[in-house]
């Protein structure tokens, strides 16, 4: 048995008739489509490919699939007679370009065993004559075949004349005469024949016309013609456009004819279609050509366009504002700053598309959704790198109310009975110290006695607490928002992104090697590769240690164990005079500490100079250094022999690196916030996962979400810093960068309840992490949470604990471990609604 | 002579600034950090000469702003930029990269270099390799902007 024979045999099983049959089943659907009906779909081959030719003449649903799936079968019985046959089916159904029909219909009459009259048409001259003739004598009665042979320039047995006495259809006679002319290059007759063709209010009829209009109109050089009709065709009928010659066209679209008819949506629209429905290729001419609409019409921004709205076709208005006023083609203009300024643009444009284009008002209400989201989301994680400076002030307030109350109040009895400074005195030689230059200023002094020595306490007390305390303390947020493996993810991402950077092994000193860069450097030689990767390790090793070294002694409370830390508890002693200028017999006691809350937060602004001044001066100059010093290693192993795969790799990294380090900088100032700004529990959801993936771009949780509280929160420091704990926990611990994870959010007495399931790898879940995590919730459950809140790295659940000892639950509100299933959860109980 | 360095990287549009400074005293330097932004800069003044980096994002980055799409061929989008707008002023690309673009399009300096030559004759002028630890790219940019300014009779 040869190849084909079992072959055949094979394919046998999936056919329930003869394989001449399949070829007939198309042609009944090619029939049931010109007479309006519709075809039932069946299992069989026959009925599977008569299905799919009913799909992709009528063009109604998904005809790109049916394309593709047609041929599939077409491909897979290659070796059977309908094979070519259905291919010569897809060159007329889905192709402008008639050369192809020619090529496809000439490779079915070699193929199959019998004589399709449909191939007559478009054999070459020599070989013509004598099919023709075989066709004449042998089916002299066939309409059909008479009215092929007339197509093909062989009126042997009936004139056109004849068969419209006949009673054949115009259609048909049209379409034989359009395909002569055709053939005959009489490109004008053509058009005329075509345009004939196209009154006929037939779908089937005015899409072979079209297909033949727009390919006599570019052989006639009337690109302007072509580019209009086709566009306006495609937008009344949009099964046209696999019949209309895009490619032709849009590459007749130079940059002459473009700049002459810049004002014509057409072109446009043209381009966009191209690419749409056939090629990429031209993508950055279709980009100039929506913004050469613009410039022509006197606008900058799309926009703009609608108050000129009048003076354009309003469908094809519609079709440019939704397919190509996108953000991808309009960041070919400088008129737009930056992504934010694209997005309300495209979000502008919906809007009015809502308005013009109601037809298709769900998908621009889902895209003003989408648009929303994404800024929402921005929006948040922006406010949440503002927030990264923060101190919990009603905490503060709290503990100032029950604890410097009373010595207040004993304050103020002594400067009543006139035991102290004169505070007149003291106000005044604290302004001239102020309007000094500080190299010569000289502070007052203040005596010193029982009274002074009370104010002195009770500012240093509130001073330590506001800077110190483990709860609501700066040092506690510093901690938790930006030491807390925050800093040092942002400025590893964009080394990881380039897989320049790797981690140390477990709790060892040592890095790992740099698998990939060994691997893809392996065709340079083992030597080079193993070099290159030493040299990788200790950038690592190095980046790291830089990184680190400004986390745990530059951004800590200044101490004789962090003595370079920039933060200080101390009290300089204008803020102190400027205190006790201030606080006479007569101030309340709120007043006071707002007072002392205000020169705190002064002290730590010029702390936070600081750091940025340390981030510019000094961290951005050592990354630098390393990258520099990355290259020239790379140079000493390869000479100039240059690796530019990783060259651009650690290029790129360098860059990002100085942008991850501005963006830090700006992590260090203390902002003013608009007050109670609401966002929705699904937003914060969201924004504390992107927190997340800023750290690491690949991190991508398959989310499953099931929120059922009511729409808006206000506190998205509190909801982010938990989602953000928890999903950094996944990230780190869960060994997937695509875990499932299940969010699960609802209301129950009068508290809200998170829970938060995550899928874990085997490897991950092993004895040690399980003692780990009982030991984690023994230390919770004794209250020792508080130490490890202090330290940075695998404490995010204790710091979790600490968030929600916040928000004052009274019971244990926290929960957590690995359920039966292997999946670790994470569950907590909240206020309803919790004020930030 | 007014020049415009159209860069992304802080650390290499310094080097270019300095270099500039240094070798051409009085030149009036103005700077673009992105694609975009050089473009806007350009079509409000042409400058004598621009300094042009090859990969660029979209946008200028910042706090508020990723920068957008990252061009690997950002230049030669620069310069076809430039054709659109029909505007005349020499190019000169400074490129850390030996290679460009991804997979399929993945294309080495000399192979662009004959690409630029032959698409934008009229502005591209040279490529000059930069390269932060390693000498020679500055004679060669300074041998490049002083031709053109010879060619152009610009002091």
């Amino acid at each position: 048995m040869t190849h084909t024979d079992q072959e055949l045999a094979g394919s046998a099983r999936f056919f329930p008739q003869p394989a001449r049959d399949i070829a007939n089943s198309y042609l009944k659907s090619v029939a049931t489509y010109n007479l309006g009906l519709q075809v039932n779909n069946g299992t069989g081959v026959g009925e599977r490919i008569a299905g799919l030719t009913h799909q992709l003449l009528t063009k109604t649903e998904d005809p790109e699939t049916a394309r593709i799936e047609i041929q599939r079968i077409g491909l897979a019985f290659r070796n059977l007679s309908f094979s070519p046959e259905v291919n010569a089916f897809v060159a007329d159904a889905f192709s402008g370009d008639l050369t192809k029909s020619k090529e496809a219909h000439t490779k079915s009459f070699v193929a199959t065993p019998y004589l399709n009259p449909l191939d007559l048409y478009f054999l070459p001259s020599k070989g013509k004559a004598i099919v023709a003739e075989h066709f004449a004598n042998c089916a002299s009665n066939s309409i059909g075949i008479s009215l092929e042979l007339v197509r093909s320039g062989f009126p042997a047995l009936k004139s056109i004349q004849d068969l419209g006495e006949l009673g054949v259809d115009e259609q048909f006679l049209f379409e034989v005469e359009l395909s002569r002319t055709y053939e005959d290059q009489r490109f004008e007759d053509g058009l005329n024949w075509g345009t004939k063709l196209d009154a006929l209010q037939r779908v089937s009829a005015k899409r072979v016309a079209a297909r033949y209009i727009v390919n006599c109109l570019l052989k006639l050089d009337r690109v302007m013609e072509a580019a209009d009709f086709v566009a306006s065709r495609a937008l009344t009928d949009g099964g046209t456009v696999h019949l209309m010659p895009l490619k032709e066209c849009a590459y007749k679209l130079d940059k002459t004819v473009r700049r002459k008819h810049a004002a014509n949506l057409s072109v446009p629209i043209v381009l966009d279609l191209y690419s749409r429905y056939v090629n990429d290729e031209l993508d950055n001419i279709r980009s100039y050509a929506y913004e050469d609409f613009l410039i022509a019409n006197s606008v900058e921004r799309p926009s703009q366009l609608i108050t000129i709205a009048a003076k354009f076709n309003q469908s094809q208005l519609a079709y440019y504002l939704r397919w190509l006023c996108k953000p991808e083609i309009m960041q070919v203009s400088s008129s737009f700053k930056g992504s934010k300024d694209l997005d309300n643009e495209r979000l502008a444009i919906c809007v009015e598309l809502l308005e013009i284009d109601p037809a298709n008002s769900k998908d621009y209400e889902s895209e003003v959704r989408e648009i929303t989201r994404r800024q929402v989301i921005r929006k948040g994680v922006r406010r949440i790198d503002e927030s990264r400076i923060y101190m919990d002030v009603p905490a503060i307030r709290r503990w100032a109310d029950k604890t410097l109350k009373e010595p207040f109040t004993r304050y103020q009895a002594l400067l009543k009975a006139g035991g102290t400074h004169d505070v007149v005195a003291l106000s005044k030689s604290i302004e001239n110290v102020l309007a000094t230059p500080a190299s010569s200023a000289t502070l007052p002094e203040v005596p010193k006695n029982e009274s002074t020595e009370l104010l002195i306490d009770m500012v240093r007390r509130l001073f330590r607490e506001c800077m110190s305390n483990p709860e609501h303390g700066l040092d506690c947020y510093l901690s938790m928002r930006i030491r807390h493996g925050t800093l040092s993810g942002q400025l590893r991402a964009p080394l990881e992104a380039e897989k320049l950077i790797t981690q140390r092994e477990g709790t060892s000193p040592h890095y790992k090697p740099n698998d990939f860069w060994i691997a893809k450097l392996n065709y340079r030689g083992n030597y080079v590769a193993h070099a290159i990767n030493e040299k990788l390790v200790e950038f690592s090793k190095s980046y790291d240690e830089v990184v680190d070294r400004f986390i745990s002694d530059i951004v800590q409370v200044h101490s004789n164990e962090k003595p370079k830390g920039v933060f200080s508890t101390a009290v300089p002693e204008v803020v102190f005079l400027g205190i006790v200028a201030y606080v006479t017999d007569e101030r309340p006691f709120d007043g006071f500490v707002s007072y002392c809350l205000d020169f705190f937060w002064e002290c730590v602004k010029r702390y936070l100079d600081k750091v940025r001044d340390l981030i510019d001066l000094e961290l951005k100059i050592q990354v630098s250094n390393l990258f520099l010093s990355l290259q020239s290693d790379l140079v000493g192993i390869v000479g100039s022999d240059s690796i530019p795969e990783l060259d651009g790799a650690i290029r790129v990294a360098g860059t990002e690196a100085q942008l991850a380090l501005n963006q830090v900088s700006e992590w260090f100032k203390i902002r003013t916030r608009e007050p109670h700004e609401a966002f929705s529990i699904d937003e914060m959801i969201d924004i504390g996962l992107q927190c997340v993936k800023n750290i690491q771009r690949d991190f991508e949780p398959q989310l499953e979400k099931q929120v059922d509280v009511p729409a808006s929160y206000i506190g998205l420091e509190l909801y982010s810093d938990i989602f953000f704990i928890v999903f950094d926990n996944i990230r780190k611990h869960s060994g997937l960068i695509n875990p499932k994870t299940k969010v699960i959010v609802f209301e129950k007495d009068g508290s809200t309840r998170i829970i938060v399931e995550s899928e874990v790898s085997e490897v991950k879940r092993n004895a040690e992490v399980i003692e780990r995590v009982e030991r984690i919730k023994r230390t919770i459950a004794e209250g020792r949470y508080q130490r490890g809140v202090r330290s940075e790295g695998g404490t995010g659940l204790m710091k979790l604990r600490k968030i929600i000892g916040q928000a004052e639950m009274k019971s244990n509100p926290l929960g957590f471990g690995f359920r039966s299933d292997g999946r670790f959860f994470v569950e907590l109980e909240l206020p309803y609604v919790e004020i930030a | 002579m007014k020049i415009l360095i159209v860069e992304d990287d802080d650390n290499k549009r310094l080097q270019l600034c300095k270099f500039v400074e240094v070798s051409f005293t009085g030149a009036e330097i103005s700077e673009a950090r992105s694609l975009q932004s050089g473009i806007r800069q350009v079509r409000a003044s042409t400058p004598d000469v621009i300094l042009l980096d090859m990969t660029l994002p979209n946008y200028d980055q910042g706090p508020d702003e990723p920068g957008g799409q990252t061009h690997s061929f950002g230049g030669r989008e620069f310069l076809r930029q430039l054709d659109r707008f029909d505007i005349e002023v020499p190019v000169i690309v400074v490129t850390q990269f030996e290679r460009f673009g991804t997979g399929k399009q993945t294309m080495g300096l000399t192979e662009l270099d004959d690409q630029l030559r032959g698409e934008h004759g009229r502005n591209y002028q040279t490529s000059v390799y930069y390269h932060a630890a390693i000498h020679g790219w500055e004679d060669e940019l300074r041998n490049s902007i002083q031709r053109i300014l010879r060619n152009s009779g610009v002091t």
